[in-house]
């Protein structure tokens, strides 16, 4: 039996978005998915219900695109990071990337916040380990 | 060559006869500003950023002509720096040379061949010097380019290819046809954002490396062209379109640039759509008056917020997160408007609309 887990998805690829919620359905139907293609909209959310979110009933786990319009995946975290402490425990964020560049992935692993990293195109072990871990 | 195109000269020394004879000799044919002293040649150099050779004697009272260039050169580094001398100075003006600080220096009493050959060859220094800041400049700006293009490559061409991948291999652990259906249409559509993001870049490159080619244009079929290209678009999405064209005149351009500008502006207008707008409206009116084309392009779609207008032209920007773009759409758009000579104008207003207004003049 899989723990109940909450996934905030943000990407601006519609497709993308659509691509790893069905990737998570299969590997359990009754995961809570909620998509942003604006990373600012997902940090409007998150800031409106975040504090009102019990730490201990769900695991919040962010799923971030790096490379993104408007507001990128660098400065969603640096926004996310100004959040009060109690909301930030609330949520674990794992780093999306589709970039061969090591630049970028180095960057973003310097917040703390930042706790996991895939790469694209998603695969289901790292998925599970994503869950599990 | 008219007064403006004179090459200006600034001349300093101590002693006011010299000054009155220097500008008495080559006034005629150049821009020639004196100065008694240093303070007053600080001035000069201040209010004319175009002079482009200094002239100053070594012996002045209040500081030698070497110590003067050694300051002004920090401050004004443009201007040729040339020093008037006699040979017992000889040393420090050596010295003064080898640091830089001077490019040439002319033995006292000067004749008018050692001015003007002096002239001539700082003048030839000072081109070859902004040619080559202006080159590093176009040059960095090239670069700069690159950059962003090689950070976008990885971004819109993996993009579009890892969302096939992965629909691909979503695929394999669903049974229920329909949904494997769903996958196909995902990948059909990267695919067309791949082959869009190609295409923008074949334009990207025609622009930059193409020659124009001037011919008599006829809007009336200009416009059927795009309009039968976007026929099935504006069907679709339930587009109310309206163009219109007045010509009277013959106007001569680049049919290639022009097309670049309306389909990139057209589809722009269809794609950037209220979805819940029963009245989507795209209206383009084109009109040749005295050997200027204006067109307008205005459409009552989600418009661009203020705070992102001054950069909606840049390379890979892009002001919204709403449908498919690779921000390269509007670069190419003012690159083929400048192209062919003509102005864009844009005014939108967020979440009621916006009109790029164009103007091109006939070649």
């Amino acid at each position: 039996m899989q723990q109940k887990i909450n996934f905030i998805i943000i990407d601006d690829s519609k497709e993308d978005c659509y691509l790893i919620k069905k990737r998570l359905e299969t590997l359990d139907k009754n995961f809570n998915i909620k998509s942003f293609l604006s990373a600012q909209e997902a940090y409007d959310y998150i800031n409106h219900t975040g504090i009102n979110t019990p730490a201990d009933s769900r695991k919040n786990i962010i799923i971030l695109d790096i490379y993104m319009p408007l507001m990128d995946g660098f400065e969603f975290v640096e926004e996310f990071e100004t959040l009060p402490k109690n909301v930030q425990d609330n949520y674990l964020i794992c780093a999306l990337t589709s970039s061969i560049n090591k630049i970028y992935i180095d960057k973003i692993s310097t917040y703390n916040s930042v706790k996991y990293f895939l790469e694209k195109p998603i695969k289901t072990e790292s998925l599970l380990d994503l869950i599990e871990g | 060559m008219s007064k403006t195109d004179k090459i200006k000269i600034l001349y300093l020394d101590d002693e006011v006869n010299n000054l009155i004879g220097f500008k008495a000799s080559f006034r005629v044919d150049y821009t020639i500003l004196v100065a008694n002293n240093s303070t007053e040649a600080y001035q000069h150099l201040e209010k004319n950023p175009d002079i482009r050779i200094i002239f100053c004697d070594q012996r002045m009272p209040d500081k030698t002509g070497v110590e003067f260039f050694e300051e002004a050169r920090s401050l004004y580094p443009l201007p040729i720096r040339i020093l008037l001398t006699g040979y017992t100075d000889i040393e420090s003006v050596i010295d003064s040379i080898n640091r830089g600080n001077i490019f040439r220096y002319v033995k006292k009493p000067w004749t008018n061949e050692d001015i003007l050959s002096c002239i001539d060859q700082a003048n030839k220094f000072y081109m070859v010097n902004s040619m080559l800041s202006l080159k590093n400049i176009e040059l960095q700006k090239a670069y700069n380019e690159l950059e962003k293009f090689a950070y976008s490559v990885t971004h819109d061409i993996r993009g579009p290819l890892l969302s096939i991948l992965g629909a691909a291999d979503v695929a394999q652990y669903i049974d229920d046809i329909e949904e494997i259906k769903e996958m196909l249409r995902l990948m059909e559509k990267s695919v067309k954002k791949l082959d869009t993001f190609i295409l923008n870049i074949h334009d990207y490159y025609s622009l930059k490396q193409g020659e124009l080619q001037i011919k008599e244009v006829n809007f009336e079929d200009v416009v059927k062209d795009q309009t039968d290209n976007y026929k099935m678009t504006t069907n679709m999405k339930n587009i109310n379109f309206i163009a219109h064209v007045e010509q009277n005149e013959t106007f001569r351009t680049d049919e290639m640039s022009l097309k670049i500008i309306l389909s990139n502006l057209l589809s722009n207008a269809f794609k950037y759509q209220k979805k819940h707008n029963r009245n989507k409206l795209v209206e383009l009116a084109i009109q040749v008056r005295r050997g200027i084309a204006t067109l307008q392009i205005k459409d009552n779609g989600i418009g661009i917020q203020e705070k992102h207008i001054d950069d909606i032209f840049n390379m890979f920007y892009r002001a919204t997160a709403e449908e498919v773009g690779s921000g390269i759409g509007l670069y190419n758009v003012k690159d083929a408007v400048a192209k062919i000579g003509g102005e864009i104008k844009v005014t939108s207003v967020f979440d009621e609309g916006t009109t790029f207004l164009i103007t091109i003049p006939t070649k």
